[in-house]
């Protein structure tokens, strides 16, 4: 009951955004791959991505920061499980918005390689980004239980805010550093271009390309990266909701 | 017997004492009248009592009592119907007792496909009473649940809480109103920018010129 409410309740964000991939590749694949029409998926998808990530945080910050749902804040319900309502529920359509964002975007990975190196290739980047969903929720979860003690809402609003585009940024740079070929560059999005799959900077596409970028070592580090992320915020976040003293409602 | 006992509470918000070394204790089976005017610290005393926030000095023990809390402001879910609400809240809350709720809205003459949005103002007070009233509680704690209701409303919301709180158990009902309730509480507490300015027995206050006059009184003296 209380799942299915949490569900029904992100279906107008949620469901628009996915209606919007699959129109999107729908029209792309009007004029073939080659069409300029194709960009418009590559583009839709940016901007789901982009709103799918905004909406997520702004959906916990409210309810964390603002204190919305007081039904949920005033219940007998741990802050652990409500935490784990929350995340599931929002990990879960963004499982949902990932694997039909690679459904409908199979042959950018296929096309290049050819049928032989397709499903391997899907399926690196289908646990690739899984990994990355799970350690952005991690991570954005942390930064809000981090966030609320401090002590008023400004603050709070603005060092989550901040946290997350730090760390994003100072990921995305360790990531590059171990994981870049030398040579190559970088651009924020998926593409057809070239023969590899994309990193994943919690939940931000970057792509690699130049002539050293064909082996998918930015992808593996990345994978990786996101991996030891789980590992260490799970657990500090599962211990610092258990035991923090701060105001669950706001004053 | 003490159902709750508050020992040099102090909530301080953005360098303002909302609640100012409060000491009070509450005892059992009794009804308390929260008085005080706007911004006096009620609330910040009820929120804190009922561990929706927890960043004070002091203690706040309620004696391992279950505590139901009414907000100030509506909680339940909008865009919900009445009956899916009494199975979430049985969700939600281990004490909520799901039978007693759905007597209490078909009292109230609703129907349980309605939602929270579709209900008048009063009929919503009403509401989000019968949903706290329904939870099995040792303590209440309802936050102005008396304010901007009609006469009639206001008696309805009364005998609610009369009727269906939990046999035995204690009741805190906050309210900036004074006139007209003196007889409603065993004890009377008045609140004042954050601090406790009076506790005692509803007939001591009635023997000393009523709840209005007292209420005047103490707060003036706490001014100076």
């Amino acid at each position: 009951m209380l799942v299915g409410y949490e569900f029904r309740r992100h279906v107008p964000v949620m469901g628009a955004l996915f209606v919007v991939l699959v129109l999107s590749r729908l029209i792309s694949s009007l004029g073939g791959e080659e069409s300029s029409l194709s960009a418009v998926f590559g583009l839709a998808m940016l901007l789901c991505w982009a709103m799918a990530t905004l909406y997520v945080l702004y959906d916990i910050s409210v309810y964390y920061l603002l204190g919305r749902q007081l039904l949920l804040h005033i219940s007998s319900l741990s802050r652990l499980r409500v935490m784990l309502l929350k995340g599931g529920v929002l990990g879960g359509y963004l499982i949902v918005l990932s694997f039909a964002s690679i459904w409908l975007s199979w042959s950018y990975v296929a096309s290049p390689r050819g049928d032989s190196g397709s499903l391997i290739d899907g399926l690196a980047w289908a646990g690739g980004r899984l990994l990355s969903i799970v350690a952005f929720l991690g991570v954005a979860l942390l930064m809000l239980v981090v966030a609320k003690s401090l002590r008023r809402k400004g603050p709070m609003i603005l060092f989550f805010s901040l946290s997350i585009a730090a760390l994003s940024i100072a990921l995305g740079f360790v990531y590059w550093q171990l994981g870049h070929t030398a040579g190559s560059d970088f651009f924020i999005g998926v593409s057809n271009a070239y023969e590899h799959l994309p990193a994943y900077v919690l939940l931000v596409p970057i792509y690699e390309y130049g002539p050293g970028a064909l082996v998918g070592q930015l992808f593996w580090t990345s994978t990786i990266g996101n991996a030891l992320i789980v590992v260490v915020a799970y657990p500090i976040l599962f211990w610092l909701t258990q035991r923090q003293r701060a105001n669950f409602y706001r004053l | 017997m003490t159902a709750c006992e508050l020992r040099g509470v102090t909530v301080a918000l953005g360098g303002v004492k909302a609640l100012d070394d409060v000491t009070l204790s509450i005892e059992r089976n009794s009804v308390v009248g929260l008085f005080g005017q706007n911004g006096a610290g009620k609330t910040t005393l009820i929120r804190a009592a009922c561990g929706v926030i927890n960043r004070f000095t002091g203690s706040i023990d309620p004696r391992g009592a279950t505590v139901g809390y009414l907000p100030d402001e509506p909680f339940l879910f909008r865009d919900v119907t009445l009956a899916k609400h009494i199975q979430m809240c049985a969700q939600l809350f281990d004490d909520f007792d799901a039978g007693l709720a759905g007597q209490m809205i078909d009292e109230l003459g609703l129907d349980k496909d309605l939602k929270i949005s579709r209900a008048s103002r009063g009929m919503s007070e009403q509401v989000h009473l019968a949903f706290v009233l329904a939870r099995r509680c040792e303590l209440y704690f309802f936050d102005e649940p008396l304010a901007a209701v009609d006469p009639l409303t206001r008696d309805s919301i009364l005998d609610m809480i009369e009727k269906y709180r939990s046999p035995g158990s204690t009741v805190v009902i906050s309210t900036h109103l004074i006139a007209g309730l003196e007889a409603l509480f065993d004890d009377v507490v008045v609140l004042h920018k954050g601090r406790l300015l009076l506790h005692e027995k509803s007939q001591v206050v009635a023997a000393n010129g009523g709840l209005e006059e007292r209420f005047k009184e103490v707060v003036h003296a706490g001014r100076i």
